[in-house]
């Protein structure tokens, strides 16, 4: 089985959860063993997630915990 | 008994539902902070997510009587909170986002790679060659300009880190489809930073 860049490219994200049979997996291995692009181009994919994940780490505001509490405390009577 | 920061979140969740105040409380600050990055991801704004932290956790506490423990405490809370988020964001009027379509990859007729290796090394160190702060605004305008389907699941499965399969659980589709629309997110996403790092150059 020969792939090209497409195809390997259409099958990244099921490649690296493992989520391919073995015949896939070894098209894509033998493909990425000689494809300078595509090695960069994984590179880039792996990168992704890490990169929008560190750049979108929100921290609650101080003071939001005891507002959050408060607000639940009144909202929820405690049963007698 | 334990004391409930040593319990366990359905062991806090039992108790929880039978009126116990402070493990109820625990649940909120074990979670509070993971909520709260969990709507800012989902909503784009900061200024919606008090709002969605009120609502999950009044949520939570009047669903916990029929949480029965068939799934994880926090696979059902992040149910509860994803679904705030998108309330959230639907109770917003918005400006049609320009699609990420344009940013997925291309070839060529032979089906190769048509960009060099160069522009995806570039794309690969998007953080070392943007500014912190402008990165900050650009990651969270790309994940606006997602499709929802696609936000949701990369959202949950790339940033929030959850596993595959509760990721579907809590979507409620198979993990094929989780990792499609994962993996069609980060397609996208991958050819927006290589577009950031060009224009910053």
């Amino acid at each position: 089985m020969k792939l090209v860049c497409a195809d390997g490219v259409g099958s990244l994200g099921d490649y690296l959860e493992d989520a391919l049979d073995p015949v896939q997996r070894g098209a894509i291995d033998a493909h990425l063993a000689g494809c300078a692009r595509c090695l960069a181009f994984v590179k880039s994919y792996r990168a992704t997630p890490r990169i929008l994940r560190e750049a979108t780490l929100a921290t609650m505001p101080d003071g939001l915990d005891r507002c959050l509490l408060g607000f639940l405390r009144d909202r929820i009577r405690p049963r007698s | 008994m334990q004391a409930p920061a040593e319990a366990s979140d359905e062991q806090l969740a039992a108790r929880a539902a039978a009126g116990d105040g402070p493990a109820f409380e625990t649940l909120v600050t074990r979670y509070q902070s993971r909520v709260f990055r969990l709507a800012c991801r989902l909503t784009g704004s900061e200024s919606d997510a008090p709002d969605v932290l009120q609502e999950t956790f009044l949520h939570v506490h009047r669903g916990l009587g029929s949480f029965r423990g068939e799934s994880r405490f926090s696979t059902w809370l992040y149910r509860i909170a994803t679904n705030a988020a998108l309330m959230s964001r639907r109770a917003r009027t918005r400006r049609p986002a320009e699609s990420l379509e344009q940013f997925l990859p291309r070839f060529d007729a032979q089906g190769g790679h048509a960009a060099e290796p160069a522009d995806f090394e570039a794309a690969a160190r998007a953080d070392e060659l943007i500014d912190r702060n402008v990165l900050a605004q650009r990651a969270r305008e790309g994940l606006e300009r997602l499709p929802d389907l696609y936000r949701e699941a990369f959202v949950l499965r790339d940033l929030e880190e959850l596993p595959t399969a509760e990721v579907a659980a809590l979507l409620g589709v198979e993990p094929a489809a989780v990792r499609q629309r994962v993996h069609r997110a980060r397609l996208m996403l991958r050819g927006y930073l290589g577009d950031l790092v060009r224009v910053a150059r």
